[in-house]
């Protein structure tokens, strides 16, 4: 080989090299996109939903933000935003806010949060969050089960702004925790998703000031764009029949 | 514990009995290779008669049920039709190879003699029905309300400490249980039987199990729910102080 090609062939190398590094290697993430930013991303992602304004930035951690809206059609909505190697991209687009639970790190109930953007319309004042399993009972091959009823209550202060994100109380952290062990203890499929609502799911009631249940005509019914992969559990109406001991 | 996959899957992560008969297993296969490369007077390649090995593991293997579990029996011999199928037109070498190539499908065999022979071991150091696999360390224990009717109480870490060992097997009577709670009791009066949650508690090391704890609301029993069954204890005195 003459000096020529081989100079040729060690840049060729070399560039091939710095564009596999630039394109595979996570690096730290730049500055969260400004509110102008954002706007023309969620436009470009999908048709439906147009933002008027960006309400907040809520930051989970180092690669995970929560970011609520107000359309120009006047809902509230929410979008989940997460740093994917290069570029903030947005995971889900949501033109209602009623409360749901991002769960960031599906085997870690710690990273979950309770994210909301309720419609002002529907004056909640506060609203109720239940960690919830029916009572119930079976026998599989002479092998009796009985499954006591779990029902956790966490009051939420919802008056002052419209949107928020929670993490779950260390008690709520601690009960999901062993039923995702015991679960993958019982199938250690490395690949298994683990079905939370197995075991146990969430469940809401949102209440105005005086402490009547809160009508959310505004918030509920809403369209959503999945954008990427992400684990947004649907938290349900709770139903009053259903609540023991009150 | 799920016995069936142990025998699937050859590695089980945290489970020691399943991960010490593999090693086992390992060895064997490597002293069996050994031997074989001994006698043999046209020595082959050392690396290559390690991936002729690990081909030669690759079978068409049918699943059927047997001591209370599935076991995963070789049939085909895959693994050694490809090498054959390589070696095709290089008969002095196949001849070199040949038997690390079924040493690598009789593999399949010592792999699943290992999984079998780890359900004794498994049973020995952690006897299923025993409270002692589903909690060796209570130090980081706490209790948990999860359940409105449950009353402001703490956990009482002697009491359930000095009574670890002492605590009756009982059955669990689950439909009486559910009935008696729930018939004639309107939802705002019901009490849960089980309105607590044992949590921070640590299985037996190895054990690869994991269990959910419920506290009867007495204070003297134990529902432990396990990946494959749920076992009842009772003690004498109640493991929780407090509460009025």
């Amino acid at each position: 080989m003459t000096k020529t090609t081989k100079l040729t062939v060690s840049i060729g190398v070399l560039i091939i090299l710095m564009l596999v590094t630039y394109w595979y290697f996570p690096r730290t993430p730049v500055a969260f996109p400004s509110d102008k930013e954002l706007i023309q991303t969620i436009s470009a992602t999908q048709t439906t939903v147009r933002v008027e304004e960006i309400q907040d930035k809520i930051r989970i951690d180092d690669k995970h933000f929560f970011v609520p809206f107000v359309s120009t059609t006047g809902d509230y909505g929410t979008s989940y935003w997460e740093w994917q190697n290069t570029k903030w991209k947005v995971l889900n687009i949501d033109n209602t806010g009623e409360p749901k639970v991002w769960r960031i790190d599906s085997k870690d109930p710690s990273t979950f949060r309770l994210v909301w953007n309720l419609h002002e319309d529907d004056q909640v004042a506060y609203m109720k969050l239940f960690l919830y399993r029916e009572r119930n009972f079976h026998v599989t091959d002479g092998i009796e089960y009985y499954y006591p009823k779990l029902q956790m209550e966490n009051k939420i202060e919802t008056a002052s702004v419209s949107y928020g994100s929670m993490k779950l109380t260390n008690e709520w952290v601690s009960v999901i925790d062993s039923l995702i062990k015991m679960d993958s203890a019982a199938t250690p499929d490395l690949f298994g998703d683990f079905d939370l609502n197995r075991y146990m799911y969430f469940a809401w009631k949102p209440y105005e000031k005086s402490g009547i249940e809160a009508r959310i005509e505004g918030t509920s019914n809403g369209f959503s764009f999945m954008n990427d992969d992400i684990e947004l559990d649907f938290v349900r109406i709770m139903n009053d029949p259903d609540i023991e001991s009150q | 514990m799920k016995k069936g996959v142990l025998i699937i899957n050859f590695y089980f992560v945290n489970h020691f009995p399943s991960m010490l008969m593999d090693i086992l297993a390992i060895i064997v296969i490597g002293v069996l290779a050994y031997r074989i490369y001994k006698k043999q007077d046209e020595k082959p390649i050392k690396w290559k008669v390690f991936i002729v090995i690990i081909i030669g593991l690759f079978s068409f293997s049918i699943t059927i049920p047997a001591f209370d579990t599935f076991v995963k029996i070789p049939i085909l011999p895959l693994g050694v039709w490809i090498l054959y199928f390589i070696y095709r037109n290089k008969v002095e070498k196949w001849a070199k190879y040949r038997r690390f190539a079924w040493l690598g499908f009789i593999s399949n065999f010592i792999f699943l003699a290992a999984a079998l022979l780890s359900f004794p071991l498994q049973n020995a150091l952690y006897p299923e029905n025993e409270l002692s696999t589903y909690m060796a360390s209570v130090k980081e224990a706490e209790i948990v309300s999860t359940h409105p009717s449950a009353k402001k109480v703490q956990l009482n870490k002697k009491s359930l400490e000095s009574q670890l060992n002492t605590m009756r097997k009982d059955s669990i009577p689950s439909e009486e249980w559910y009935y008696n709670t729930v018939v004639n009791v309107e939802p705002e009066d019901r009490k849960e039987r089980f309105p607590y949650q044992l949590t921070g508690t640590e299985m037996k090391w190895g054990s690869g199990t994991s269990a959910v704890i419920y506290v009867e609301e007495d204070g003297k029993g134990l529902l432990v729910w396990t990946p494959t069954k749920q076992l009842y204890y009772r003690a004498d005195s109640s493991i929780l102080e407090g509460g009025k």
